[in-house]
């Protein structure tokens, strides 16, 4: 890609570094996006500057007055759009080296923000075990660039897109394309890697807005940028397959078990991320670039206004309604229904993968339906196919042609997804659902093997409870 | 005390137990004293008992009281029969001693802080989450929750994370052998850590105090129960858990430096805390040299002559709730035209109701009083809006229903984003139509009503001269996006705006047939009268009108009084826009609340209508001519005046001890359980008290902590009488809760220890 691409960044920088403010994000966000169009060859980088730009400026603008009064605002501002610029250049850069300087920028300068309250003892740790899981990161997708230039002699993306795809994968390509799914499972937090991600809401809210809605999803977009890489190992593919769907039975699930508003976010981001990188293992890239999107859209929103969570815990407690089974079937029944003619009236044909990814939105509207809202419930379905069939013709992918038992696979994860959802939702006064919720509750003690393993390797300097003054103890206890 | 006498395991418990204030969920957040169930002891020997078990601070440290000079604190150091001069009294150094140590803070000192997660840490992490799942699916009113400690035991001994966490092999089997009834768990437990007998009690409130915030909810849930005449013992049950885990970790580490430091903080308790004394007596000067400077400027101003009374025709009357910031817009309001009188008055009217929707009910009066009455809308329809986005909510919830919700509708909440960007949230009053009254699921008979409605007039000092419009206004605070919002709305309408009690009020009022009931009753409102409620919109000031009309020339009026009492306000913040703040989601700081409150004026409005008391002062009318046993003003000094007091403590205590009784900053605000509280990040203990924010401007603190002044118009043998007659009342005055004065025209007299000093 043209150099001129790093422009976008570099405004970013100029903004970060000059003005601080959101002012500066507004100005950037036509500039970037105009550039990117015109630069880009595919639709999928415009979209993602579009969407950082613009979820840039939403953080940027709410952190004006929410952290009004903070010593370190300055600083927040200049990290923030260190941050976002880092994140643009992954978006916007070809090179494959450019894109691992952004990428390990990203993480350092997003390390400055998770310490924006550097005293608090769990926000150390939680920085901390990012901090290492990232350095692996790091290395990972290192490896992966060496190996391809060793075997390709290139690191620009769309060369290797056409390398790759007119040669016939050698152990060298498995080894590159396994090297980096593994970077991109780590930096989407996937199990058993994911505990940083719940832990980082021990910074301001802003914070946790960019890293779920912006950055967090970047292992996703590498993938997607490296598609044909991917396709060409099917060692790769059932890695990553293997993983983000265990990641998502499980995360979905613990998900409804906690007990704050921004650490059940949390755990919803780890699921979501899971199930977009199911999708790309599946090769459903336009399904995946939607989630992307709208994922960020609906955890930027949610994070900034966690705050409601009490009003509408106050009207959830007025509005108690009583589900059925009938109506939950019924529910079910028409979403599924009306994604599978959908799709065999606009595509002539439908995969296997794509029955299980509907049975499992259908799943979901099953939920609404439950609680009354049938119509609402429909329009959403078909809204859902409406979008998602714009989506995979403007972008014009083709889901890779793929092989049945990995097919099956992903059938059988979605549908035990399912299956596991429904078992924990009616079991809950039994005593198997009571040792279920205990054990989910805990989440199943990943993270504390994580956290165990992480300091005996690499030991933190974390403020701890030495009762030597009330400070430090009282702000143990925060 | 006598030891011979050893008390029974359960008595030491519910002592520790009973020294936990409530703390009420957030979306029924009313301000409450933190050290309401000490006031049994002075507040000097509290402060020193919780600087010692917990390093609280219950009165600031030095830093707070860079304003006071030293004229000042040469009184406070004569008034408190210290022989120091102030140079003298500077030099000493003023340092908070350490504070007892409990096992866990004791265990961490073996750790290796680099490699290993601290126990006292984990502590409260385990017993937080823990009581957050628990709490988050029991009903919230009091009934239930006697299995806390049995819940507890079973899934901590099906929690393997633990162990790996925490690096200890063997800690669940430790937690499988211990005793499944809690207070034989806590007599083997003291027994195994040797507590001494008189130690017992205070090292079960250094417990408590480590997890002060779930102790808190607790003593909430306890006291839904108390109210509903119910029995509840979960404070009891959350010691015994957090005492659990000392004597797990006690015998799980069986370190012997952890025997000797533990067996050499019990030796040495006395001396610590006699440590813990010096410090506190001497920031008690601080404190007391801070109080005197307020002290005189409020006697000064208070002492200033009346002046003559202007004999206008009243074509205006406006009720007000107490709360501080009615004294802003009253005087605003005044000051439109000598025609209009304001009253004080508390702000749920004496209303005993709660407000029900469906099986939703929420009380709408103080937290001391149990409701008697369900109020509903006549009309439902109201809330369809709030029901389908409340189902959204839970849809997105569900494990499966997550997934489709962010394919289908995630890239809408761009629209949401914007929306909130912009500020374009609703308002928060919207539509009102007539109210249903019940008792017990019956209609309220007409003699009731007309009774309840002669109570409050008689109770307001409010049975004659009428005007044509009496405006009732309860008040509430507009801000968008946040967890502590009903902590800015009405206390007295139980962390409510004051909005059903006032259109419940003026609909009885306005009622034809209680009219008539009332003149039975020796009140007669004319015809020409009409009751019209509204809200006082405390982050704007401006007031709505909720039903009916006003008269053009009383809308001018209120329009004026807004821009008076806003402009007045806006000097104290950094952005004035005050509409704008009530909009934004992003606003930490909508208002400043009661903030700085500092007085509470019992009397006439005639001895405080021309003094600008800076929205630091309650007020609540009252005519002890017409106040013939009394009766009126013991209401006032036995409940109005424990709210101020409540108010005032709460303010206080969020100022000098931010991390344990303040909730901490709103940045890092995670709610837990929907509306039970907030985390501040991640997890650890429960935050309750107010949010940094809600005192401090970013660069120094907006409320200087100070005992409450109450002044009283009344005959002093009256006072007496209802001082010896009220336990809470002497208990306040006599163990320096607050300062008592008698306010007449003849100057200031102070109650203090049984004695009148008139005041210089």
């Amino acid at each position: 890609m043209d150099m001129l691409a790093f422009a976008i960044p570099a405004w970013y920088l100029l903004a970060g570094t000059m003005k601080g403010r959101s002012l500066w994000a507004l100005q950037a966000i036509v500039p970037a996006v105009v550039l990117s169009a015109w630069l880009a060859d595919g639709w999928l980088v415009t979209l993602m500057v579009a969407l950082v730009a613009t979820l840039g400026l939403f953080v940027s603008r709410f952190s004006e007055q929410y952290l009004a009064g903070e010593a370190k605002q300055a600083d927040f501002f200049r990290w923030l759009h260190w941050t976002i610029a880092m994140v643009m250049l992954v978006v916007v850069s070809d090179h494959l080296l450019v894109l691992w300087f952004a990428w390990v920028g990203i993480s350092l300068s997003l390390h400055q923000l998770l310490l924006f309250y550097p005293d608090r003892p769990r926000a150390q740790l939680a920085a901390h075990k990012k901090f290492v899981f990232a350095r692996f990161a790091d290395i990972s997708l290192l490896g992966a660039i060496g190996l391809l230039f060793w075997q390709y002699q290139s690191f620009s993306i769309s060369e290797l897109a056409l390398l790759v795809s007119s040669s016939d994968a050698t152990a060298l390509t498995h080894s590159a394309a396994t090297l980096m799914v593994l970077a991109a499972l780590l930096k989407c937090a996937q199990m058993p890697f994911h505990g940083w991600l719940i832990q980082v809401v021990e910074a301001p809210t802003p914070v946790s807005a960019l890293l779920h809605a912006g950055v967090v999803n970047l292992g996703g977009y590498l993938l997607l940028r490296n598609a044909e890489l991917l396709q060409a190992s099917w060692i790769a593919t059932t890695v990553l397959a293997l993983v983000a769907g265990l990641t998502l039975v499980l995360a979905a699930v613990i998900a409804t078990t906690r007990i704050s508003v921004k650490v059940g976010l949390a755990w919803s981001t780890v699921s979501q991320m899971a199930l977009m990188l199911l999708q790309i293992a599946a090769g459903l890239y336009a399904l995946a670039a939607l989630h992307l999107l709208a994922h960020s859209c609906y955890k930027a929103y949610s994070f900034l206004n966690a705050g409601s969570q009490v009003k509408t815990a106050v009207a959830k407690q007025m509005s108690a309604s009583k589900a059925s089974m009938a109506t939950t079937v019924l529910g079910f029944s028409a979403a599924f229904s009306v994604y599978l003619i959908g799709t065999v009236v606009l595509k002539g044909s439908v995969s296997i993968t794509e029955v299980a990814f509907f049975a499992l939105y259908s799943a979901g509207f099953a939920a609404l339906v439950q609680h009354g809202q049938l119509a609402k419930g429909l329009v959403a379905a078909l809204a859902l196919a409406g979008v998602h069939t714009a989506l995979k013709y403007s972008l014009g992918w083709q889901a890779l042609p793929e092989a049945l038992a990995l097919e099956l696979l992903f059938a059988a994860i979605v549908l035990v997804l399912i299956a596991f959802a429904w078992t924990v939702q009616f079991s809950e006064h039994k005593p198997v659902g009571k040792r279920l919720h205990q054990a989910l509750f805990a989440g199943l003690y990943l993270d504390e093997w994580a956290t165990r393993i992480t300091l005996a390797l690499w030991p933190a300097k974390l403020t701890q409870a030495k009762p030597v003054n009330k400070v430090a103890t009282a702000e143990v206890q925060s | 005390m006598n030891v011979a006498v050893k008390a029974p395991v359960s008595t030491l418990i519910q002592q520790a137990a009973g020294r936990i204030a409530p703390n009420w969920p957030l979306d029924k957040l009313i301000a409450v004293n933190p050290y309401w169930q000490m006031r049994q002891l002075s507040m000097h020997e509290v402060a020193v008992n919780l600087s010692w078990l917990g390093g609280v601070h219950v009165y600031g440290d030095v830093s707070h009281y860079q304003h006071v000079s030293d004229d000042d604190l040469a009184q406070a150091l004569s008034a408190l029969g210290h022989e120091l001069t102030v140079a003298q009294f500077k030099q000493q150094p003023l340092k908070q001693p350490q504070p007892w140590q409990n096992v866990a803070q004791l265990a961490d000192l073996e750790r290796d802080s680099e490699r290993e997660i601290s126990w006292n840490d984990e502590v409260v992490h385990q017993i937080s989450q823990f009581a957050g799942d628990y709490f988050a699916s029991q009903p919230q009113t009091g009934a239930g929750c006697d299995d806390f400690y049995a819940a507890w035991l079973d899934t901590i001994c099906h929690d393997h994370g633990l162990e790996i966490l925490m690096k200890s092999k063997g800690l669940v089997e430790q937690f499988k052998a211990l005793p499944s009834d809690a207070t034989t768990l806590v007599e083997q437990a003291l027994t195994m850590l040797g507590v001494t007998d008189e130690a017992q009690v205070d090292y079960l409130h250094a417990l408590l105090l480590s997890i002060n915030g779930w102790a808190s909810y607790s003593a909430y849930v306890g006291w839904q129960a108390m109210l509903a005449g119910k029995q509840n013992n979960v404070v009891e049950q959350l010691l015994a858990v957090r005492l659990a885990w000392e004597l797990v970790l006690w015998q799980q580490l069986s370190s012997s430096e952890l025997q000797i430091n533990w067996k050499r903080q019990l030796a040495h308790s006395n001396q610590l805390k006699g440590e813990h004394q010096a410090y506190v007596d001497g920031l008690q000067v601080w404190h007391l040299a801070n109080e005197m400077q307020i002290q005189q400027g409020l006697h000064q101003q208070l002492r200033t002559p009346l002046p003559a009374k202007d004999n206008a025709a009243l074509s205006l009357q406006a009720v007000f709730c107490i709360d501080t910031r009615s004294e802003v817009m009253r005087r605003a309001l005044e000051a439109q035209s000598p025609s209009i009188q304001t009253k004080g008055f508390a702000g749920f009217f004496g209303l005993p109701i709660a407000y029900a929707v469906g099986s939703y009910q929420r009380p709408q009066l103080p937290g001391l009083l149990a409701p008697q009455l369900e109020v509903r809308e006549a009309s439902s329809g109201k809330l369809a809006t709030a029901q389908y986005s409340a189902q959204w909510q839970k849809f997105a919830k569900s494990s499966a229903g997550g997934f489709s919700l962010v394919e289908s509708t995630g890239l809408l909440y761009l629209g949401g984003l914007v929306k909130n960007t912009l500020g374009l949230g609703k308002a928060k009053v919207t539509e009102f139509g007539p109210l249903t009254l019940s008792k017990q699921g019956k209609a309220l008979p007409l003699s009731e009503q007309a009774d309840m409605a002669a109570g409050i007039l008689g109770s307001m000092g409010f049975t004659d001269e009428f005007a044509d419009t009496v405006l009732l206004l309860g008040h509430g605070s507009q801000c968008q996006n946040n967890p502590h919002e009903a902590g800015l709305d009405c206390g007295a309408c139980g962390g409510q705006t004051g909005e059903v009690n006032v259109r419940l009020l003026c609909q009885l009022l306005n009622d034809a047939a209680v009219r008539e009931a009332l003149i039975e009753r020796g009140i007669h409102i004319p015809d020409a009268t009409t009751f019209v409620p509204g809200l006082h919109n405390t982050t704007t000031d401006e007031v709505i009108v909720l039903s009916g009309q006003v008269p053009e020339q009383i809308e001018q009026w209120l329009a004026g009084a807004t821009e008076q009492a806003s402009s007045e306000r806006a000097k104290l913040s950094a952005s004035p826009d005050a509409k704008q703040k009530a909009r934004d989601w992003s606003q930490t700081r909508p208002e400043w609340g009661l903030a700085n409150n500092a007085c509470f004026i019992v009397a006439d409005r005639k001895r405080s209508q021309h003094l600008n008391l800076g929205g630091r002062s309650f007020l609540h009318d009252y005519n002890w001519a017409n106040d013939k046993d009394f009766a009126l003003l013991t209401t006032i000094l036995t409940a109005p005046m424990l709210v101020t007091n409540w108010i005032n403590m709460q303010y206080n205590a969020s100022v000098t001890d931010p991390l344990k009784y303040g909730a901490g900053n709103k940045t890092l605000h995670n709610v837990v359980g929907g509306n039970i509280g907030v985390f501040e990040g991640n997890g650890g203990d429960l935050r309750i008290g107010l949010p940094l924010q809600s005192v401090h401007d970013g660069q120094k603190y907006m409320h200087t902590p100070t005992r409450l002044n109450v002044y009283v118009d009344a005959p002093k043998h009256a006072i007496r009488n209802i001082i010896d007659a009220h336990d809470n009342v002497r208990w306040l005055i006599d163990n320096d809760w607050l300062y008592l004065y008698q306010l007449r025209d003849d100057g200031i007299c102070r109650y203090h220890q049984g004695y009148w000093h008139p005041v210089q």
